[in-house]
């Protein structure tokens, strides 16, 4: 239950309590609070400005997003060309590289400046809610790039007459299945194909007799229009096939590249402290050679100081007999 | 309809969502803030949300009231805590010495006039009262352990257990403060699920005491036409439920067999042997067998309701538990295999021809295997924590014999079968079974179950266990209280059979070793707690003993309350035990509304208690009381 109105009341109650007491709460302070300027905090000014930049992308993003995707949508006539689209493809990409490069920047900074643990868990936490955050926005961006590959590819396989080769190369991937709307573009698209179908035959019932068409003609005509209606349902049946797996294709290269990238700094870590520690056994393996050799060394010099000084006791021995 | 503990976490969230709505957007931009709460806060926060969901919702860090805090400028912060003195001297600390530059406030109960006017000045003095953005009472006063488990307090629950509420020399300021303290509680419970009761209560004790005043509360915070709580409450995003729960209120002196009784699910096990606090149970491994100087390392293990096979198995018995834990791990075996073969057969077809229908199947099996990677090493994870409670919670029976001890005692309060002081005498002078706690429980319900009790079988008994070094001071107090309530014919139904657990469990080639143990299935019974909410629903005769209390009603003469008590009764309903509760009764009053279920009765039931002791602690209390006796 929200009391803050009481709360102000309080206060306010109080302050004329104190007036009347003639108690004087710290004015001065107030008044200067006012007029300094407040020292601004570089972390947070860095922190809330790579925000706002990942924030413009969003809101630019979800604005344009029906237009984006608005393909066969004559009515509105709004349509976007595809050069407009590879323009906001280029610049968000570029957004979302400048932000993450930031994003690393800053985090190296941080690192750098030794403060309090309970800051740093701080910091580290905010830098990391950031980068949550554009992962987000980047996959908004990649789901509406996706489907417009999607769509493109679909026109442009269902636009061939011949039949595809089975081992056809390989697409570009994406992710997302709209399987309705691509069934009404392919009953589109049938339809313009047959009525390319009907014009050719035309043309070729002008080019050849320009009398009627005999019955067995027309039969012949008739009999190879179904043939191309089945084999083009058939094509269209083998593209979907093959566009359903090239999307779980996509999708394990997606889940792979992301684990692959996880790994990396785990993997640059391991090197360094590979290297470093190669580096380290080396250095013990010359430090223990020095060692032996001087306990060799030394031990040569305990011997021979032994040596001499029992000759020169026997000499003496000698000496005074 | 939510469930309470929903409907408190949605609380919390808007909370900490500087308490604004919820709203779902893609992609949010985060917003931080900084949560700061006191004990009582912390115990209320860390059965509902895990430090991972406070990330998300963006909470960079969580600190301690009392603690050092570091000053962290232009980030809110949010305080959660109860509006005690110590709490409100540091907050104004904090205040005068401009750690932060946002405050929002959020007191667990609500705050008296004189404390607020107190914070202002504090405020006015430090110059900081344009930084404290909001100032809120969130009525969350209370634990909520489960969709439907609640309890009071955990830490410093010292001053509402049982010994408390009944030592003799409590004087009537304290009793005054424990019962504040029970009714606040409660009152929170209601304002948050957003419904007024009836409350019925059992007469001459504590829990009338606490009814009366429950009831007076309410009633003044209804006819409150500026404050009203229980307006609509649509703030919380919860549905106005039409129908108005019982609550019931029931003191510990109705039944004090069953905190002391030896347990057998799961998750009641798991209180008594692993000490099941706040959803987290503490389980000893022991490392090394081959080093002389065993060193136990403790795990903490979070058992929570996100976790299918705690969630299904809480309430079955031990032997179920251990075949489900078998059948988990033999699934998750075989779906690593699988993905382990898929490996190999993938290599195979690297080589050979691109043949369409090949790479569709096996694109579509890889597909699953890696998307189901990350869930298959979680279910290993949960997995792993269960069979590690379950062997810790099996070491702990062989040992102490538990199952023994559980079988008398069902025989005993059964009265199905006429139990020989033989029997009782047996187990407790056999020095392999039981800590001598457990053989003082034993006994205790042996008395407390049988009519008759003759002084020199009582003499017997007496020596044998201190014999077999227990602390008897309990016993003395025992015998007062039998003396001043008649137990007869408490428990109904009950008993156990043992089935031959062999067949099935060496068929699976079970890892849990289990011979020695019997494998006993309890048969469907009703404790005390369960038989009278029963009657009490269903508005029958035997309910007339409760006192009926209506707090939205104008009058509360009698022609009134006997007008509604023939109404038809709610079905919903609250239990709330002044004094203690334990896990068996909560289980059992689960079945009970199963059971209603069952039968084309449709109950939502509620269990809620001051604090949850398991067998010892409460052994413990009841030791304290006799000790004043002598």
């Amino acid at each position: 239950m929200d009391i803050t109105p009481l709360f102000k009341a309080c206060i306010k109650t109080v302050k004329t309590r104190n007036k009347a007491f003639g108690i004087h709460s710290p004015i001065s302070e107030d008044k200067q609070r006012i007029l300094r300027v407040k020292s601004k905090n570089a972390f947070m000014a860095t922190a809330k400005d790579i925000c706002s930049q990942i924030t413009k992308l969003r809101d630019f993003l979800l604005e344009h997003r029906d237009k984006y995707l608005s393909f066969f949508n004559n009515v509105t006539g709004d349509d976007m060309s595809d050069e407009e689209r590879d323009q906001i493809d280029t610049g968000a990409q570029r957004i979302m590289n400048t932000c993450s490069h930031l994003l690393k920047e800053f985090r190296n900074d941080n690192r750098r400046t030794t403060v309090t643990p309970q800051t740093r868990e701080y910091m580290d936490s905010v830098v990391d809610l950031i980068d949550a955050y554009l992962k987000a926005v980047c996959k908004v961006h990649s789901e509406l790039k996706a489907m417009r590959v999607k769509r493109a590819l679909d026109m442009r396989k269902l636009s061939r007459l011949e039949l595809p080769a089975t081992k056809s190369s390989i697409p570009n991937p994406f992710t997302l299945d709209k399987v309705i709307e691509k069934e009404n573009e392919t009953e589109d698209e049938k339809e313009n194909t047959k009525t390319k179908l009907d014009l050719s035959e035309n043309e070729m019932a002008i080019m050849s007799d320009e009398g009627e068409l005999t019955s067995e003609e027309l039969q012949m005509f008739e009999s190879e229009n179904v043939q191309l209606l089945n084999e083009l349902n058939s094509m269209t049946e083998e593209v979907k096939q093959i566009e359903s797996k090239v999307l779980h294709i996509a999708e394990l290269q997606e889940i792979f590249t992301e684990k692959v990238l996880q790994q990396e700094q785990d993997i640059d870590r391991i090197s360094n402290t590979v290297v470093g520690a190669t580096e380290n056994v080396k250095d013990a393996n010359e430090q223990i050679k020095q060692a032996i050799q001087r306990n060799a060394g030394l031990r040569v010099y305990v011997l021979f100081f032994l040596l001499v000084m029992s000759f020169s006791l026997l000499f003496l021995d000698w000496y005074n007999d | 309809m939510s469930t309470l503990r929903e409907r408190q976490l949605n609380a919390l969230k808007q909370m900490l969502n500087l308490n604004q709505p919820l709203t779902k957007n893609i992609a949010n931009e985060p917003t931080w803030k900084i949560l700061i709460y006191d004990r009582v806060g912390q115990d209320i926060i860390s059965p509902l949300v895990s430090v991972k969901d406070l990330r998300e919702l963006g909470v960079t860090l969580h600190l301690q009231l009392h603690s050092d805090r570091d000053s962290i400028p232009e980030v809110p912060a949010v305080y959660f805590c109860s509006p005690s003195d110590e709490n409100l001297d540091r907050i104004c600390q904090d205040l005068d010495n401009g750690i932060y530059d946002q405050y929002h406030l959020n007191f667990i109960s609500p705050i008296t006039r004189h404390k607020l006017e107190d914070l202002a000045a504090s405020a006015i003095q430090s110059n900081s009262a344009v930084n404290i953005h909001k100032v809120f009472d969130q009525y969350l006063n209370f634990i909520c352990l489960e969709d439907d488990l609640f309890i009071m307090k955990h830490q410093q629950s010292d001053s509402l257990s049982y010994y408390a509420i009944n030592k003799a020399d409590t004087k009537d300021t304290e009793m005054e403060v424990i019962m504040d303290n029970i009714v606040e509680s409660l009152f929170s419970v209601f304002v948050t699920m957003g419904n007024v009761p009836f409350i019925r209560s059992t007469k001459g004790n504590a829990a009338e005491m606490v009814a009366k005043k429950l009831d007076k509360k309410l009633r003044e915070n209804l006819w409150d036409a500026r404050n009203n709580l229980f307006h609509g409450n649509t703030g919380q995003g919860g549905a106005f439920s039409f129908t108005r729960p019982m609550l019931i209120l029931l003191d510990r002196n109705i039944d004090m067999a069953t905190p002391l009784h030896h347990t057998w699910t799961y998750q009641a096990l798991a209180h008594d042997v692993l000490d099941l606090s706040l959803n987290r149970a503490v389980v000893p491994e022991n490392t090394n067998a081959t080093v002389p100087i065993q060193k136990s390392n403790t795990r903490i293990c979070d058992l929570d309701s996100k976790d299918p096979l705690w969630s299904e198995h809480k309430g079955s018995p031990f032997p179920t538990v251990a075949e489900a834990i078998q059948e988990d791990l033999d699934k998750y075996r075989s779906s690593e295999a699988e993905v382990k073969k898929l490996k190999s057969s993938m290599g195979l077809d690297a080589e050979s021809d691109l043949a369409l229908s090949m790479v569709s199947d096996n694109t579509q099996r890889l597909t699953n295997a890696v998307n189901s990677l990350p869930q298959l090493m979680e279910k290993k994870r949960l997995i792993d924590m269960h069979t590690t409670i379950a062997t810790a919670i099996l070491n702990a029976i062989k040992s102490r014999r538990l199952d023994s001890f559980f079988e008398l005692e069902e025989k005993i309060m059964s009265k199905s079968t006429a139990v020989e002081t033989k029997a009782v005498m047996d187990l407790i002078t056999d020095p392999s079974a039981g800590t001598p706690e457990d053989k003082m429980r034993l006994f205790i319900i042996y008395y407390l179950c049988t009519s008759q009790f003759t002084d020199d079988e009582y003499e017997k008994f007496e020596g044998a266990l201190v014999a077999a070094n227990c602390d008897v001071k309990a016993l003395s107090y025992m015998k007062r209280w039998k003396g001043f309530t008649k137990m007869s014919n408490q428990y109904e139904g009950g008993g156990t059979k043992t089935v031959s657990m062999f067949s099935k469990l060496v068929s699976q080639g079970s890892s849990f070793v289990m011979e020695g143990v019997k494998n006993l299935v309890v048969k469907k019974h009703k404790l005390p707690v369960s038989r009278i909410v029963e009657s009490a629903l269903s508005g029958s005769e035997s309910a007339a003993e409760l006192t009926w209390l209506d707090p939205r009603a104008a009058r509360t003469d009698s022609a009134g309350r006997a007008r509604s008590a023939r109404q038809q009764p709610p079905t919903d309903a609250v239990v709330f035990l002044v004094g203690g509760g334990n896990y068996i009764e909560y289980h059992n009053l689960i079945d009970f509304a199963k059971q209603q279920a069952a039968n084309g009765i449709p109950r939502k039931l509620i269990y809620g208690a001051t604090t949850l002791p398991n067998g010892s602690q409460f052994l413990k209390q009841l030791s304290l009381l006799g000790e004043e006796i002598q």
